[in-house]
């Protein structure tokens, strides 16, 4: 699709493309740059990218590799959306945060929080210290450098100060779906915060779930259905002996699909 | 049926989070449209590629299917162009007859090209595709040509393309996928070249991306040419016009199927031998290098327990072949030659005359 400078869309993710050196790899990102919703398979991109169908295979498991693409099932691939982030950071916002967090005094609660399988942070409000897990940062999109409680507010929308005054657990929605419970505590010379992650029983990891299944079905519906109907059609319209055999085992197919997701008159 | 999940997680969060204060309020669920918005409004690329990833996932309803197109047509710009992407990524609306029109219309309607290009690409596999091929529009005519399958509905707007004189990324993309349609459907395009004129190039390009035994069996091995050449006599003219070129493209780069078959009907069948005899030379001495062994086999298998007629006419085919031989493969020719020498003295003599070049 044509790259027009009216679609910014297309300028954000422009820069992705600078940080490859082969001109194979910049190629099909770039398509992917265009449209990120493409969902071609590999022939199909190849065609599209004008690559022979064997290198393609290779490219998309180097573009994979280095975390630009991530696969999306059935349905191809996609930009991975933490590798945009780093490289926009890395990139355009060479922050000074960075310098002033690199400061900051080494953080004690670490291995305890790595251990943890939820998202938990501790929030020093007064030093304003930020302590997180991998978990947290992942759920949240956080940057991978040490964080403050400046940036967590901001990200939280809420005002730190204020819940630690009042001595009482805040629960706060987040537009992905994800739920933070914000709890006042103490924790030896630890004072001030606790954030643990609720991501509501799992619903995002259903949705995805879901997403899969129905994606899983309508491709073996292709598979055991149109792509034998479409035989029969060609068959009826010029029906030739030979391919009797072949017309039957097509008829079949179809029968056997619906026998299994129970869509056939027997099961009446 | 889709089952929509946009306010799945609404309800689950609703129940599952009791403790929450009255001071901090619960955040509305973004639907589809604040998606884009935020997506489109997002100064991080980061939070871009979040939204977008939101969007892959989410399954639209039938009423956010109306809401894409709304913005499809009203909103202009980005806006319009995720929301066409969108509406391409999930097709649900594929399953009505109604549903494909109005994406239809809505691609006709549409006066951004890149757009219209997104809403090509969500009909892709359709064969409405097929008449944005021929658009003015580069990203356009592109994504159509893509889109487009090879089906019986159309071969007639592709060779139009093809004959229009399209750019050349968008001719490479259609003669591929020419070069994987279905044999059967050749004879039908065949029929369908005598409705324009072409031109010489237009016409080598397009047949030699044809499969080359269909193209064989219509134009160099038929006594019953297609009923539209014996119409006039400026019908009969392209005809032969084209039964020359078909000569001309495979003899220049013969496929292995094309010469395997050659060879087998050769052996099989001494009329086809004689009336391809001159044919098959030329293909067999302008045959890729890296199909020799390949073919030595095929006809050492031919010929094995094989009647003497049968082993003189594939032993011309294999003395042609063996001249741009080298290494294994000739020492597999040479063992051929000298088991069939040993047949009798006939064939002994026959062989020798043909290595010989006096054949």
């Amino acid at each position: 699709m044509g790259a027009d400078n009216t679609y910014s869309i297309v300028e954000d993710f422009s820069s992705l493309l600078d940080a490859l050196n082969s001109g194979a790899q910049q190629c099909l990102l770039s398509e992917y740059v265009k449209n990120p919703f493409l969902d071609d398979d590999a022939h199909a991109l190849a065609l599209r990218a004008g690559i022979a169908h064997q290198e393609v295979g290779l490219i998309l498991a180097e573009l994979r590799q280095v975390g630009l693409l991530q696969s999306a099932g059935r349905r191809g691939n996609m930009l991975d959306a933490q590798t945009v982030r780093e490289t926009s950071a890395s990139t355009t916002d060479p922050s000074p945060v960075h310098s002033e967090t690199e400061a900051l005094p080494p953080q004690p609660f670490t291995p305890l929080l790595n251990a943890l399988s939820c998202g938990v942070a501790l929030i020093d409000v007064d030093t304003g210290a930020v302590e997180a897990n991998e978990v947290f940062r992942l759920q949240l999109d956080l940057p991978s450098q040490r964080l403050d409680a400046e940036r967590l507010a901001e990200h939280l929308k809420c005002d730190l100060h204020q819940i630690a005054c009042a001595q009482e657990t805040v629960f706060r929605a987040l537009e992905n779906g994800v739920g933070v419970e914000l709890h006042p505590g103490k924790m030896g010379l630890f004072s001030g915060l606790i954030a643990v992650m609720d991501v509501g029983g799992g619903a995002g990891e259903i949705s995805k779930a879901h997403v899969q299944i129905q994606e899983d079905l309508f491709a073996k519906l292709r598979e055991e259905v149109t792509h034998p109907a479409k035989f029969l059609q060609s068959f009826l319209e010029n029906p030739k002996k030979s391919e009797l055999g072949q017309a039957r085992a097509a008829i079949e197919r179809i029968g056997a699909f619906l026998s299994l997701y129970l869509l056939d008159d027997s099961s009446d | 049926m889709v089952m929509d999940m946009r306010y799945l997680r609404d309800e689950e969060t609703a129940s599952d989070a009791p403790e929450t204060v009255d001071a901090v309020e619960v955040e509305r669920e973004l639907g589809l449209v604040d998606w884009i918005e935020a997506c489109v409004d997002a100064s991080d690329p980061a939070e871009k590629a979040r939204f977008i990833t939101q969007l892959r996932l989410c399954v639209p309803s039938y009423e956010g299917i109306s809401l894409l197109r709304g913005m499809v047509s009203s909103a202009g710009g980005a806006r319009a162009l995720i929301a066409a992407q969108v509406l391409g990524h999930h097709r649900p609306w594929l399953s009505t007859t109604a549903g494909v029109r109005q994406h239809l219309a809505l691609a006709c309607a549409s006066q951004e090209p890149a757009v219209m290009a997104a809403l090509v690409w969500g009909l892709r596999q359709r064969d409405e595709a097929a008449e944005f091929i021929v658009h003015t529009d580069y990203a356009v005519a592109r994504e159509a040509a893509l889109a487009t399958p090879v089906s019986r509905r159309t071969i007639s707007p592709i060779l139009a393309g093809l004959r229009a004189g399209i750019r050349p990324e968008v001719e490479r993309i259609l003669l591929h996928k020419l070069h994987q349609i279905h044999p059967s459907l050749v004879r039908y395009l065949v029929d369908l070249l005598v409705e324009g004129s072409w031109g010489e190039e237009a016409l080598r390009g397009l047949f030699a991306s044809l499969p080359q035994m269909a193209l064989f069996e219509i134009f160099l091995d038929t006594r019953d040419p297609v009923a539209w050449s014996l119409a006039d006599a400026e019908s009969a003219r392209f005809w032969q016009r084209l039964v020359r070129l078909t000569s001309d493209v495979l003899v220049a780069g013969p496929g292995c199927e094309l010469l395997r078959h050659l060879l087998s009907r050769s052996g099989d069948d001494e009329a086809f031998a004689r009336r391809h005899g001159s044919f098959l030379r030329d293909a067999v001495r302008r045959a890729d290098v890296n199909l020799g062994v390949d073919l030595v086999g095929h006809v050492e298998r031919l010929t094995f327990g094989a009647s003497e007629e049968k082993v003189a006419r594939l032993a011309q085919s294999l003395v042609d072949l063996s001249a741009r031989l080298d290494g294994a493969a000739v020492d597999k020719v040479h063992i051929l030659f000298e088991e069939w020498k040993s047949r009798s003295a006939d064939l002994k003599l026959k062989i020798y005359h043909l290595e010989q070049g006096i054949g």
